[in-house]
């Protein structure tokens, strides 16, 4: 073993080398004299390069490709904003209709509407405009609260948020 | 910012960087040559990390469109690539979380067949079956590999040795310091190094 040999670059050096691509001057020189040095490094390295030839060679080809979005005009988010106040309108009016109507199935002011003879003449419909009415005794209605009258408007601005405290725009 | 801004000129030499600021400031061209130049490098990323066709192009769409996106967010142009690399790591990540809890209640699919046998059409299948084998246990015997390595150095390692960035651009993509990648990328290597069988496999597979 000659005096080059006995100062052979470390394993681990050779590792941190290859890891770090590339090492410090005094041991590229050494590199460069010392045979055994190369080829340990050699090898290794070239087995990380045949790994990443055959890695890319062992890739299918990609049969989608990514396509940019449409550009969309500046008016565009506000047309998304658009749609989601037109939705919140339609759910608000749908609300009154049903808080409104709830109560009473006719509008108010308008004159009571009267069956056709011949529903009032059927048996079933005669039951359902007795169950329609008298739905429950008054009991029933006391201990589910229906006969306490009004609304929670609270509750209500809850369900359907006014615009102007829409804390995303 | 206008999107029909002069696109720069289409040559090689064109840098990653000046096309990201360019894209940045509402050039679509310049992204679509980034896109051009980047994705196959994006898709094979993904694809060592999932080993499903299918999976790897969807993730890829999804990293392109996060990408764009948040481009006015890109401080440092010249560093855009690690930056696409971050959010292709974290949707792999994402991607490995939902497969995990898909696997709680169905049976685990092996995504080698899945792909071979299921998204390429008949005909293709027929001439590429030799192909599919080959691929198929080129990826087990990865696969066995990178078993002996913890999570973090499987990544580092296949950022570093199949991926090809270097330790700084490692260090951004996984936000850690180069000291702590080198740490885990030298355990690795060593570890790589030690596995005679794969290496031998290695040169016998070398075409």
């Amino acid at each position: 073993m000659n005096a080059d040999a006995a100062r052979h670059i470390p394993e681990n050096r050779i590792i941190q080398m290859i890891a770090d691509g590339g090492g410090r001057r005094d041991e590229q020189e050494h590199l460069d004299r010392c045979g055994p040095c190369r080829d340990m490094m050699a090898a290794l390295a070239s087995d990380l390069d045949q790994l990443r030839q055959q890695a890319v060679l062992a890739t299918p080809a990609p049969q989608r490709h990514f396509v940019l979005p449409a550009d969309r005009p500046h008016w565009h988010r506000f047309r998304r904003w658009g749609w989601a106040a037109a939705g919140t309108a339609l759910s608000a009016a749908l609300l009154t209709i049903f808080l409104w109507g709830g109560g009473d199935d006719r509008l108010p002011g308008l004159p009571p509407t009267t069956p056709p003879v011949a529903a009032l003449d059927d048996p079933e419909m005669i039951e359902v405009n007795m169950l329609a009415e008298n739905a429950l005794p008054e009991v029933y209605l006391v201990l589910s609260e229906s006969l306490v009258g009004g609304y929670d408007e609270g509750f209500i601005d809850f369900l359907i948020p006014s615009l102007d405290d829409d804390s995303v725009s | 910012m206008a999107a029909t801004s002069s696109p720069p000129t289409p040559n090689r030499d064109t840098d990653v960087s000046q096309l990201a600021t360019a894209a940045r400031d509402g050039n679509r061209f310049a992204f679509q040559q980034l896109v051009a130049m980047l994705e196959p490098r994006i898709f094979r990323m993904i694809f060592y990390r999932t080993r499903s066709r299918e999976d790897a192009e969807d993730i890829c769409q999804d990293v392109f469109l996060k990408a764009f996106r948040n481009l006015k967010k890109l401080q440092q142009p010249e560093r855009f690539e690690s930056w696409l690399f971050r959010i292709a790591v974290n949707r792999v990540k994402d991607y490995h979380r939902r497969q995990k809890f898909r696997s709680l209640f169905s049976v685990l699919q092996d995504n080698d067949s899945q792909d071979d046998a299921q998204a390429e059409p008949a005909a293709e299948r027929s001439t590429d079956t030799m192909d599919a084998i080959v691929r198929k246990e080129f990826w087990q015997k990865v696969h066995t590999m990178l078993d002996q390595l913890s999570k973090m150095e499987q990544e580092v390692f296949l950022l570093r040795f199949i991926d090809d960035l270097v330790i700084n651009e490692i260090a951004e993509v996984l936000h850690k310091s180069e000291s702590t990648v080198k740490t885990h990328l030298y355990r690795a290597l060593g570890k790589f190094k030690k596995d005679a069988a794969f290496r031998a496999f290695i040169k016998e597979a070398q075409p």
